[in-house]
């Protein structure tokens, strides 16, 4: 079963589910336990801090993983087991000089994503950012791999 | 959630316009085409970002898009997308010949082989000329409506997954906003529905600068 996670959203599930979510410069972070067991989350940021408390936690680095972390361990399951692998933060329009609006902040999503995870003492195992073109990202709970597809370019497992 | 507030009648001021819209980007739109086509304004709509991309289907379907950005009185991206095999059969009709598909086996040195898998060149400037005609002609008709003043940048080619299209339109706003006001838009060639949208997203102060300009309209009217 694959369950789509849209922008500023974020979907807990159990396997044999896959969580999906296209991203360009947005940052998907798939929290799952190691070794891997039932239950994993996926969030789609949209940015990396929230500074003014808004309730719609899943848009936003810092409280995106604050709420993955809550999730997992209100399952029972211990924070010491947690980890996670993150995809996206791609330049979109790094084709040139035409618009040089958006660089930098796919940049900061997956800098600020590294430093919160770091922050809560979530391990990274993999990660997959930057570039310049949107990933199709798919993660399976059930063995916590990522698949990740980009136009025109081989399939990758993190 | 910041949730912009849009009273009905500027709702329905803003639908009037972004018809009037509609019709004079379908007339350019035919000329370009040299064929009777329809471009119509389906509807005009307050959307949250985490359903956007439903608006044209799923994220991780690839689509070709040309991406403007209006400057001016009123800022925002501008944003045509198009199923490949609609960009394909526009393209076509346009140069008269066949699009080589896009998925690999991608042909070295080739056609298909200049930056963007399976459109070269020729195809990515006559989507950038097919984005410029439409929107220019869009914003043209919201100039001469309302007293503004809207120019547009060059258009931009890009052949992606619609959800991160759609995202990175969006984006820029998100620190500010979490809903984008929607201009949904349906092409036919002749009676062939294309698989095409067409989505105008004014920043959040643009939008504020929109309703008073329509509240402004108003006023001249009574």
């Amino acid at each position: 079963m694959i369950i789509r996670v849209g922008m500023a959203d974020l979907k807990m599930a159990e396997a044999p589910a896959v969580l999906q979510t296209t991203l360009g410069s947005c940052i998907g972070i798939a929290i799952y336990e190691q070794p891997p067991g039932k239950t994993g989350g996926l969030a789609h940021i949209m940015l990396p801090v929230n500074n003014n408390g808004d309730p719609n936690t899943a848009k936003y680095a810092d409280t995106a993983i604050a709420e993955l972390i809550r999730k997992m361990t209100s399952r029972g399951i211990s924070r010491s087991s947690l980890a996670a692998k993150i995809a996206g933060g791609a330049k979109m329009f790094d084709t040139g000089k035409k618009i040089n609006y958006l660089l930098e902040i796919g940049l900061k999503n997956a800098e600020a994503v590294r430093e919160r995870l770091n922050m809560e003492g979530i391990r990274l195992t993999a990660a997959d950012t930057g570039r310049n073109y949107g990933r199709n990202v798919q993660f399976d709970i059930a063995t916590g791999r990522m698949t990740i597809q980009s136009h025109g370019r081989e399939t990758i497992v993190i | 959630m910041f949730i912009p507030a849009i009273t009905d009648r500027q709702m329905n001021e803003l639908r009037i316009i972004a018809t009037k819209g509609g019709e004079n980007a379908n007339l350019a739109f035919s000329r370009w085409l040299k064929e009777k086509a329809r471009l119509e304004v389906t509807d005009v709509s307050l959307i949250p970002f985490s359903d956007i991309v439903k608006t044209i289907g799923e994220g991780d379907k690839m689509v070709v898009s040309v991406l403007l950005r209006m400057t001016g009185d009123i800022t925002g991206n501008t944003v045509l997308i198009f199923s490949e095999d609609s960009a394909g059969r526009l393209i076509e009709k346009m140069i008269k010949k066949t699009i080589i598909p896009s998925n690999p086996p991608l042909l070295k040195g080739g056609r298909g082989d200049l930056g963007d898998n399976g459109f070269d060149a020729v195809d990515r400037s006559i989507m950038e000329e097919t984005g410029n005609i439409v929107v220019t002609a869009f914003l043209n008709s919201l100039v001469a409506h309302l007293d503004i003043a809207i120019s547009s940048t060059p258009p931009v080619f890009i052949h992606d997954y619609a959800g991160a299209i759609l995202e990175m339109a969006v984006m820029e706003y998100a620190p500010v906003a979490d809903y984008a006001l929607l201009f949904n838009t349906e092409f036919y060639e002749v009676n062939t529905k294309v698989d095409g949208y067409f989505f105008i997203l004014p920043s959040p102060e643009s939008l504020n600068i929109l309703l008073e300009k329509i509240e402004g309209r108003e006023g001249v009217k009574s």
